[in-house]
């Protein structure tokens, strides 16, 4: 289980974006993080993955509370999906792009070579494996960037904005794609009916407090939306 | 040539590190290392050791054959290093008139000979640079460079360096294309609107590149280690050292011509 608890982050301009946030996210549960622009969704995974550190407030995960030690442990355990594709692609082609985490993570190169082909077949992207990174589309680069996080083995997923720059057709492939993975996963949109489609709870941010957690259908809750900017 | 071009070349360079050829198979250290001996050698020689430095030539024939790496990608990027080869050795034709030698009735000077060998010299150690960078992978030349005990700070410089040019590159493209669509049809950029473009464009620049590193981090990436497959030193990576090796020093301390 992922559990944050009263996680509080501030930048260094002094600007608090989270207060106190408090949540828990079981092992294959789906979660959407909702809010409207600055709402502090982006800030939230990235201080879960500890790319920003906390004020106060811890990240837990299985009750081991993130520290600078096991930094790299709960980054194998939790991957990020970047809201731009092109942030998180950076290698000569796609197999290398999603062998750079097992490499990094020491694995032999035949177990490298099973996790790369693993992930991408998982995706439907095996084909994609030899093809430049930059030359693919909106919707192949955030199946790609998703699999440079899958072929690392993780248990929970963080997507920020994953329908972002995508059409209706490569967002719905998507939302097939989010269903069928097995992880825990914490979703950071702006996109409802993509929240609706893919997760089972929501978590409601205005401002960086959280000011809903509760069932997906609570998206339909007019006045409660308007309160939180959407 | 365009940003996007130059993203996709550099791209294509990446790509073409990832060969199967028999120069793609050498330890990269047999190639760092021998690219190193090769361009340390031929810059050693004096201005006016132009034909001395034919025999070196073979060199980048023979890697660019056998690594099957196309002229049509090296000479452009060769192109880029001309102009300040021939700024640097223009000024000899001008100041240095002796006449070196007379070939077929034309009268060649000592200026002439020492810009030509300037430009041999630019060719030749540009081309080793880049067919070092053609035919092995940047994560493994970094490594080696490690296994070197050259600083943790100059490797990581190169190889941020390298990283970072794409993202930059696409940032410089996306300002340009956004500023040329709102400058009423005037070519390129106005000089009181330069030091704002360049700052904007730096801003962003660096934003994405934190970006770029935060995504390499969360995968594993660690500063004190670059991971690579454990390739084994053989016995032809030692010969084919040995063999550049002494070829660059024979050539360079034997008097042939």
């Amino acid at each position: 289980m992922l559990s944050v608890n009263d996680l509080s982050v501030k930048y260094p301009d002094g600007n608090r974006v989270l207060k106190s946030i408090n949540f828990a996210l079981e092992s294959g549960e789906s979660v959407a993080v909702v809010g409207a622009n600055s709402a502090g969704k982006t800030t939230l995974l990235l201080a879960v993955v500890g790319v920003l550190g906390a004020e106060t407030g811890t990240v837990s995960l299985n009750g081991l509370t993130l520290n600078k030690k096991n930094l790299a442990h709960f980054r194998k355990i939790i991957g990020l999906v970047f809201q731009n594709p092109d942030d998180q692609l950076f290698m000569p082609n796609v197999y290398e792009d999603v062998a750079f985490g097992p490499r990094n993570l020491k694995y032999t190169e035949a177990k490298t070579r099973e996790c790369v082909e693993e992930a991408l077949s998982q995706l439907e992207i095996s084909h994609l494996s030899s093809r430049s990174p930059f030359k693919l589309s909106g919707g192949e680069k955030r199946l790609a960037a998703i699999a440079t996080v899958l072929s690392m083995q993780p248990d929970f997923l963080l997507f920020d904005e994953p329908t972002a720059y995508l059409d209706p057709c490569a967002k719905r492939n998507l939302k097939n794609v989010i269903n069928g993975l097995p992880q825990g996963k914490l979703i950071a949109t702006h996109d409802l009916s993509f929240a609706a489609e893919t997760c089972s709870r929501v978590i409601i941010l205005k401002e960086g407090k959280i000011i809903a957690d509760d069932a997906v259908a609570c998206l339909k809750d007019t006045a409660l939306l308007e309160n939180a900017g959407l | 040539m365009k940003n996007a071009d130059a993203r996709s070349f550099l791209i294509q360079f990446e790509t073409l590190a990832l060969g199967k050829t028999v120069i793609h198979k050498l330890h990269p250290l047999t190639k760092l290392m021998s690219s190193f001996v090769f361009i340390i050698g031929v810059i050693s020689f004096k201005r006016y050791d132009f034909i001395r430095l034919v025999p070196y030539l073979f060199y980048t024939v023979i890697v660019t054959a056998l690594a099957e790496i196309p002229y049509r990608v090296l000479i452009p990027k060769l192109l880029i290093a001309l102009p300040f080869c021939l700024f640097a050795g223009v000024s000899n034709l001008i100041f240095d008139r002796e006449t070196a030698l007379v070939f077929l009735n034309l009268r060649i000077s000592y200026g002439a000979v020492s810009l030509f060998t300037i430009l041999f010299k630019m060719y030749l150690s540009v081309s080793a640079a880049l067919l070092l960078t053609a035919t092995t992978p940047l994560t493994e030349l970094s490594a080696q460079l490690r296994r070197l005990r050259v600083p943790y700070v100059f490797v990581m410089v190169f190889e941020m360096t390298f990283r970072y040019i794409g993202v930059f590159l696409s940032e410089i493209r996306s300002k340009n294309t956004a500023y040329n669509l709102r400058n009423g049809g005037r070519k390129g950029i106005r000089i009181g609107h330069a030091g704002s473009f360049l700052g904007q464009m730096l801003l962003h620049g660096f934003d994405r590149s934190e970006r770029v590193y935060a995504a390499m981090q969360l995968r594993g990436y660690s500063r004190e280690e670059i991971p690579i497959a454990k390739q084994p030193f053989r016995l032809l990576d030692g010969v084919v050292l040995a063999v550049v090796c002494a070829l660059v020093i024979v050539f360079r301390f034997i008097k042939i011509w």
